[in-house]
């Protein structure tokens, strides 16, 4: 039996690492964790409240805020690609096309939003709503104007109306990322912001093989195989075809989800 | 104080149920019940045997966040008045959506 060589490891998907590599690679994911609560502590206490200083435009503030969010997520990921996985994403070029329009992502691992903040530039985003009064935080998630989730009605009626004004959302349906071995829930909501803002919806796929930071896993329990993973941008459902899903607005919006939910995740066995 | 909360009620009921049309105040709850009643069959399309007070929304009747926002504006715009979202959060049955609507309309 021979240990793999390092050097040959992002040759092969489907590699088994040895000992010595598995133990630096799971060393590799602490220390992402740490990065990214370093990173957030400095950003998020220094660059964020600068903003506030320097930019007294709010809608500009707003777009630097979320373009400095996707550039340091970019980094973050090509931090962590660098040793833990690898990524691809495929149809890309209908990230440039994504102004006035809802993404609905399914939720496989802690890190997609990450990766979807990263690539979706400027997009709009839920955010939980403690963050607004977390120090650390609160000027990033303000300076960006993300939607906190506490309020459902300010919620839908302010995504509908950034929707309708040209912004580009991102949702995952199910909410939050749903226990293995469980059958995801896809809620309503995207449908329904997209159907009353008059906005087309754009399905991204995400898979992770092996699986990898799903709920309930601890950060150490990194599979000894080569991960990948995969980001699949989808032809956008569009908004005049929603009308085929239904006549109800309840009875549309489900349908159009339940669609979604098909294209985008592989029924249980 | 257990006897008011068995009695009050009781006598409320009785005189809705003796005097309907007599006053503004005795009428509400039977008028908020047929408000809420109708906006279930006619916008949320409840099919009409399944509504009673006990009838519980989110299992029952299969109400989900969504129809709980558009339920809150739809009450805000018949009464005028406004219902903070944590309070229709603890809301289970069509009875406790009746006791918001007569609170809310007073």
């Amino acid at each position: 039996m021979t240990t793999p060589v390092d050097a040959t490891m992002n040759k092969r998907q489907s590699r088994t690492f040895g000992p010595t590599a598995h133990f630096f690679r799971v060393a590799w994911a602490g220390l992402s964790f740490i990065l990214f609560g370093i990173g957030a502590i400095g950003f998020g206490l220094a660059w964020f409240p600068m903003l506030y200083l320097f930019i007294r435009n709010a809608e500009r503030r707003t777009r630097v805020a979320r373009s400095s969010v996707s550039v340091l997520f970019g980094g973050f990921i090509r931090f962590m690609a660098w040793v833990l996985f690898r990524y691809d994403v495929s149809g890309a070029e209908r990230i440039a096309q994504s102004r006035r329009c809802v993404v609905v992502a399914n939720h496989p691992s802690l890190i997609d939003a990450v990766f979807l903040m990263w690539l979706f530039r400027g997009a709009d985003c839920v955010v939980k709503s403690a963050h607004w009064r977390n120090p650390v935080m609160m000027f990033a998630v303000r300076a960006a104007r993300y939607l906190p989730n506490d309020d459902d009605e300010y919620l839908i009626t302010t995504a509908v109306q950034r929707v309708r004004d040209g912004s580009c959302l991102l949702l995952f349906p199910e909410g939050t990322r749903t226990p293995p071995g469980r059958d995801p829930h896809f809620k309503r909501g995207a449908a329904v912001i997209a159907s009353r803002a008059g906005a087309d919806l754009i399905p991204v796929r995400i898979t992770c093989q092996p699986p990898v930071l799903r709920k309930g896993e601890p950060w150490y329990a990194i599979p000894r195989q080569g991960i990948c993973f995969h980001l699949e941008v989808l032809p956008r459902l569009r908004h005049e075809r929603f009308c085929d899903f239904g006549v109800s607005e309840k009875t549309r919006t489900k349908a159009i989800m339940h669609y979604l939910k098909n294209q985008l995740i592989e029924p249980l066995d | 104080m257990a006897w008011n909360r068995c009695i009050l009620p009781r006598a409320v009921g009785k005189n809705v149920s003796q005097s309907p049309g007599t006053g503004f105040r005795m009428n509400t709850e039977q008028e908020a019940y047929n408000a809420i009643r109708a906006m279930l069959i006619g916008e949320f399309e409840i099919p009409a045997d399944a509504i009673h007070r006990d009838a519980r929304l989110y299992e029952d009747l299969g109400i989900d966040s969504i129809d709980a926002v558009d339920m809150v504006v739809m009450m805000r715009e018949k009464t005028g008045a406004y219902i903070a979202p944590e309070r229709f959060k603890a809301v289970r049955t069509i009875g406790d959506v009746v006791g918001i609507y007569v609170s809310i309309s007073r």
